[in-house]
């Protein structure tokens, strides 16, 4: 009953959003006002059925209505609530639907809270992201069904993938798809305005904010996917260039770019066919990634033909791009020139382009990188594996010439070779970044690096990050000046400005606790009751044995272990191994890990005695300035919103009262 | 000018310091050159880490070869071989930097290396358009006034 009400549901859903294309498309062309009305409210009612359609499957799920092949496949009885609740993405079908939920709610939260300046462009609008989710709605109902019926009902459910069982797995893949489908109202607006013909006032605005909403869902959303890969698989890392992660990387590397596009085309008005294009690849990106991951490709080629989703996603990018590109040729030249005169050189713009030229040969490396194996398999049918070593190639020097452009991009200013006080900051700030780099590398023990070349590349890497932090702190001090001090002025006036300094900090202290991954040290020992191991400058005491205990679904296996450092105690570290009922013979690792600022110790219980519970094997790892990571996500998130709340970025009137200060002395 | 000798000065003394600690706590040989051969190598049945970081085992046997064939005496190179043959070039990490497989290494440099020309291209040629079409010096002016004069007289001849 449930079943076939959802699934028809899911089928108005998509006829209406078919709908809502043709007629916004006809609304665009004719200019025709009611028809573009009737468009909207066709979005904004598969918004309100597919929610609909949502409630009814976690109603299932907490009804434990195994007669739905879903539900089956991915819960159990004994499923906690809360996991019950994120049962609902945990398998394939599922993230799909939800993806499309969001993208829905997105699209009429975005028909409903245009500005008014962007009236006239409405149709296009809607007629693109209606384009899209009648795709998607095409596809949940074709071949990714969650309603799919499995009669007569099975006692019991095969129960959520235990890896999922964690808390950042309730977290991350809403985010991850926030950040996605939000970057598909960007891209209805580039179609838009290509269709239009120009980019309008209020365009810019509305880009910008979304923009930045999903360049905060994605930042956040990344690193709940890290968090959960460091304490839950137990290979001591939260990052492996794995083409699951590389694909939800590439949309933030272009959205970033975009960002920064979008600030030349606000300030000065030029690259505003860039911004264009940039936006398009974004949300394009973001569905690759889709495609990549579900497709089944990435393991092999031929396990892609496999599943039909795959050819059909495959079948949407071509689309995408094919409609984008033509648009582009068709529309693009008649996009008007800024008004502001062009002169390149020396300046801020041109720092930026350098920043957009690292995002995107970036991006274009890990792009390369994820698909290569892919393709090289399809033409030759050799295989070959592109992993860690081949981006860790790359990534430093990127990393390095970044911070060089974000030290001089923030000092630089527009449309002038000038740099306001260029020569005390440039002074002062390697005066403060020579004992800095020395404090950092004593604080973090630089002296434990097995390798020469590493040890060196972790001076370059500190010296220039506190030279960058120490540029920015200037151009911060410079842009307070102007204002004579008043801190009430800034946070008002230059939120936006504000923002962008935290964010850029924050990458400065990301790429700071990159570093550490150069020094980590690890130990395998196996322990009986008593015993003692060394690792760095710690001890490890295994002290009370492996006791039992049951939370929820799960038995818990915990081996704590007693850490000192010297004299001094650190406290109890508790790896574990956890057993849950629908698997009954394999174990998962619960990873110990014991933060600090400097040091993360992270164990692992690999093994222990089944019968007696007092003998243990474990891993142990020293991974240092992992939490300089967490914090510097943090600040990005924080610098982002900031940012998001600037009431006056994208406005033309501010620019005008604020020109004495923005265009520096 | 003496302040920045001893400023030098003092990195190259920490550096050296830092150097000679960190040779100091160097591990002994062959349990650096066994991390270097198993960070090479992937492991088989993971999606993106090496044998070095997983206890599957399939990468528990593998890591036991390249111990055992590191007793032997074998180098790297011998044993990354010894592998690529058996399960061909799969197994290695990174690409391999031959035949087809080079593309995926060009790429990134010629763009890195190449990326600045790249910039200072476009910008540089940017620059050249805003003065075709934004404010130009009398002397351009003057010069394409000359220029047009010998058009037209060219014509009228």
């Amino acid at each position: 009953m449930i079943a076939n009400l959802g699934f028809y549901l899911l089928f108005m859903c998509c006829l209406l959003s078919i709908y809502g294309t043709a007629a916004a498309i006809g609304a665009g062309v004719w200019r025709h006002r009611r028809l573009y009305l009737s468009a909207k409210m066709a979005a904004t009612t598969t918004c309100v059925l597919v929610l609909v359609a949502a409630g009814l499957l976690w109603f299932s799920f907490f009804e434990r209505d195994f007669s739905l092949f879903y539900v089956f496949k991915n819960s159990s009885s004994d499923l906690p609530w809360f996991y019950t609740i994120s049962a609902f993405w945990s398998s394939l079908e599922g993230s799909h639907f939800l993806w499309t939920i969001l993208i829905t709610i997105f699209a009429t939260t975005a028909l409903w809270t245009h500005a008014k300046d962007n009236e006239h462009i409405m149709p296009h609008v809607t007629a693109a992201i209606s384009a899209v989710m009648a795709w998607m709605y095409y596809l949940l109902i074709t071949h990714s069904d969650p309603f799919v019926l499995s009669l007569p009902a099975a006692p019991e459910g095969r129960g959520m993938n235990e890896l999922l069982q964690n808390p950042y797995m309730m977290i991350h893949p809403p985010l991850l798809f926030t950040g996605y489908t939000g970057l598909s109202v960007p891209f209805a607006y580039s179609l838009a305005a290509l269709a239009y013909g120009d980019v309008t006032q209020g365009w810019l605005k509305t880009v910008r904010r979304w923009t930045l909403f999903s360049w905060i869902a994605l930042t956040a959303a990344i690193t709940l996917g890290g968090r959960w890969a460091y304490v839950e698989l137990g290979w001591a890392g939260y990052w492996a260039w794995d083409p699951v992660e590389n694909s939800s990387f590439l949309p933030w590397l272009l959205a970033t770019a975009s960002l920064h596009s979008l600030l030349i085309q606000e300030k000065l008005g030029h690259l505003k066919r860039m911004t264009l294009v940039l936006t398009i690849i974004a949300f394009f990106l973001s569905f690759f990634g889709t495609f990549i991951t579900r497709s089944g490709v990435i393991t092999s080629v031929h396990s892609f033909a496999e599943s039909n989703i795959g050819p059909n996603y495959l079948m949407y990018l071509a689309g995408i791009a094919t409609v984008s590109m033509l648009l582009y040729a068709w529309r693009a030249p008649r996009i008007l020139p800024s008004e502001v005169e062009k002169v390149w050189g020396i300046s801020k713009e041109s720092a930026l382009i350098v920043t957009l030229f690292l995002l995107l040969s970036f991006a274009s490396i890990v792009f390369i990188g994820t698909v290569f194996p892919i393709v090289t398999e399809a033409l030759s049918g050799q295989r070959i594996s592109v992993q860690g070593p081949y981006f860790n190639a790359f990534a430093p020097y990127i990393g390095l010439l970044m911070i060089v452009a974000i030290a001089f991009g923030n000092l630089m200013r527009y449309q002038s070779p000038k740099i306001p006080y260029g020569r005390p900051i440039m002074f002062w700030s390697v005066v403060f970044a020579v004992p800095a780099t020395f404090v950092l590398a004593y604080l973090g023990d630089l002296g434990r690096t097995p390798k020469f070349a590493h040890l060196i590349a972790q001076y370059v890497g500190l010296f220039f990050c506190s030279w960058a932090f120490a540029c920015l702190c200037g151009d911060f001090w410079v842009k307070l000046k102007d204002l004579r001090f008043n801190w009430k002025l800034m946070g008002s006036r230059n939120l936006a400005y504000c923002g962008a300094f935290v964010a850029h900090v924050g990458i400065i202290v990301a790429i700071v606790g990159f570093l550490g991954n150069y020094r980590g040290l690890e130990r395998k020992v196996t322990l009986k009751v008593g015993e003692k191991a060394e690792l760095y400058h710690f001890q490890f005491e295994f002290r009370n044995g492996v006791t039992t205990f049951q939370e929820h679904n799960v038995t818990h296996f915990v081996a704590p272990v007693f850490v000192t450092m010297g004299d001094k105690e650190v406290g109890y570290v508790e790896p574990s191994l956890s057993r849950y009922p629908t698997k009954p013979n394999q174990t998962f690792n619960e990873v110990g890990v014991k933060s600090g600022w400097w040091n993360d110790i992270y164990i692992v219980l690999a093994d222990f005695d089944q019968q007696n519970h007092n003998v243990a094997t474990f891993n142990i790892h020293i991974n240092p300035t992992v939490r300089f990571v967490w914090l510097a996500i943090v600040l990005m998130c924080i610098g982002g919103i900031m940012a998001l709340f600037d009431k006056h970025r994208g406005n033309k009137s501010r620019d005008a009262i604020a020109g004495e200060w923005e265009l520096g002395v | 000018m003496n302040k920045w000798w001893h400023i030098i000065g003092s990195v190259w003394l920490a550096v050296a310091a830092g150097t000679l600690s960190a040779q100091e706590t160097q591990q002994p040989v062959s349990e650096q050159q066994f991390k270097d051969v198993a960070g090479q190598l992937r492991c088989p049945t993971c999606q993106g880490l090496s044998v070095l970081d997983s206890e599957a085992q399939f990468s528990v046997q593998i890591k036991d070869e390249v111990r055992k064939q590191l007793s032997e005496g074998k180098d790297n190179a011998q044993i990354l071989a010894f592998f690529t043959e058996r399960y061909g070039p799969w197994i290695l990490r990174e690409p391999p930097k031959e035949g087809v497989s080079m593309v995926a290494w060009l790429v990134p440099l010629s763009l890195l290396l190449g990326g600045p020309f790249l910039v200072w291209f476009f910008v540089w040629r940017r620059q050249k358009r805003a003065y075709a079409h934004g404010v130009r010096s009398a002397e351009d002016i003057i010069r394409d006034m000359h220029q047009q004069l010998e058009l037209m007289r060219g014509r009228s001849s």
